[in-house]
């Protein structure tokens, strides 16, 4: 008879329990608990429910990862803060002075709230505790999309229509300074939350109906790349510049959405769908382990979902 | 018969999992309803969140009537806040749909 070490050359192991489904992808395993032999694969990426917040929001500044977040503001003018552990969200004692439409970068205790509603120029810096006005931005907008840290950031385009523009600025800690402009004034644009040096920012709306074309930034110009399968505004993303995935939304002619789009640094996929469409919605985290919180369904929503890509499934060897 | 419908209040998370979204069709709507596949799976995961079942009409019904709410919130709206920009797309007043 056939053995697994005659076959692939290698004893399979003996454990007592499973191992993480992440950590023994590709990998066989003799389960002496169960008596079963076991391998485990990765799936094509899911959408599960996370945790739910405190106050309902759409429109809001968020950054940081799936499971170190932290909100501040969304319409209609909430100012309160909260941040997310990866399990439930908790009210923090701090608000701050945007209240919605803003872009957000950072992490969970290094964060800024960028521009928004109210004066546009507002930036405003969170340490994990309290949240302090910083220097303003150059250019007045709303609904702008943001990426980078707190010592290295970048937003670029905004509203509010009729005034879409595709002014870039960097932030280096202390000031922000005017950067070449987008090749398409774009406002509701969403995408990368990577670093500052090399970043997409995807769809969006200006003038016309929705966008489906994507930019990228190199630390210096824009380029035109492949765009997005379906046209949309007033959605979110996470990721990289190479590894980036969006969510949500609404798509020409029609409302909430919940398509959601990957992109390899290439080309853009179409991928599982969120479970409950939305727009409005706030994303952080990566192209492979994101998350989508609230939003609107058209109501506001206090509901996240989690983004995890691949899934790791353990399986059973069965006899059939 | 490809779905079944029910009424679940989403309480956070693992209200629903990756594994679910695998092995089962499973979408949100207003009102608290689930479009679920009809397997083994997704009755087993109405029954996890004890979802209360509806009649794909009774469904539909629940989500007409929270369209209905966020239309008359839309038509509540100063003329000014709901007239898109001219020349470019913008949110809509919220539409009726039917469920899968």
């Amino acid at each position: 008879m056939a053995t697994y070490k005659g076959i692939k050359g290698v004893k399979v192991e003996t454990k007592t329990s499973d191992p993480t489904a992440s950590e023994s992808e590709a990998t066989v395993w003799y389960n002496s608990t169960g008596d079963a032999l076991k391998y485990s694969i990765a799936g094509a990426g899911t959408w599960a429910a996370g945790g739910s917040s405190n106050t309902g929001r759409r429109y809001m500044s968020i950054a940081g990862t799936q499971t170190a977040a932290v909100t501040t503001g969304g319409s209609p003018a909430i100012t309160a803060t909260e941040t997310y552990n990866g399990t439930a969200w908790t009210d923090v004692s701090a608000t701050a002075s945007n209240t919605h439409n803003m872009g957000g970068l950072g992490t969970q205790t290094a964060a800024m709230a960028v521009a928004g509603a109210g004066p546009g120029v507002l930036s405003e810096t969170w340490n994990g505790t309290s949240w302090s006005e910083g220097n303003d931005l150059t250019q007045v907008r709303t609904m702008n999309h943001s990426c980078g840290t707190t010592t290295a950031g970048l937003t670029a385009g905004g509203g509010p229509a009729p005034v879409v523009v595709g002014k870039t600025e960097t932030y280096n800690g202390t000031s922000w300074s005017e950067q070449n402009d987008m090749n398409t004034d774009r406002e509701a644009s969403a995408g990368s939350t990577g670093v500052n040096t090399a970043a997409v920012w995807v769809a969006g709306v200006g003038p016309g109906p929705y966008f489906a074309s994507v930019e990228e930034w190199d630390g210096t110009s824009w380029t035109e790349v492949n765009n997005v399968n379906s046209a949309r505004a007033y959605f979110s993303g996470a990721g990289t510049s190479t590894s980036c995935v969006v969510f949500g939304g609404v798509t020409p002619g029609s409302a909430q959405v919940n398509l959601v789009e990957k992109y390899d640094g290439t080309s853009w996929t179409e991928v599982a769908d969120l479970a409950t469409a939305k727009f409005g919605n706030g994303g952080c985290g990566t192209g492979g382990s994101a998350l989508s919180a609230m939003g609107a369904t058209p109501t506001t929503s206090t509901t996240s979902e989690e983004w995890t890509d691949p899934v790791y499934t353990i399986k059973t060897v069965t006899v059939s | 018969m490809a779905n079944t419908y029910c009424t679940a209040t989403n309480w956070g998370k693992d209200f629903f999992t990756h594994e679910d979204r695998n092995n089962f069709y499973l979408s949100g709507h207003p009102g608290d309803v689930w479009v679920v596949g009809n397997n083994a799976a997704g009755v087993s995961w109405i029954n996890r969140v004890t979802g209360t079942g509806k009649t794909k009409a009774e469904a539909q019904a629940i989500v007409d009537g929270k369209v209905e709410e966020s239309q008359a919130t839309w038509d509540a709206l100063p003329e000014a806040e709901k007239a898109p920009t001219a020349g470019f797309e913008s949110l809509t007043r919220p539409e009726k749909y039917i469920l899968p």
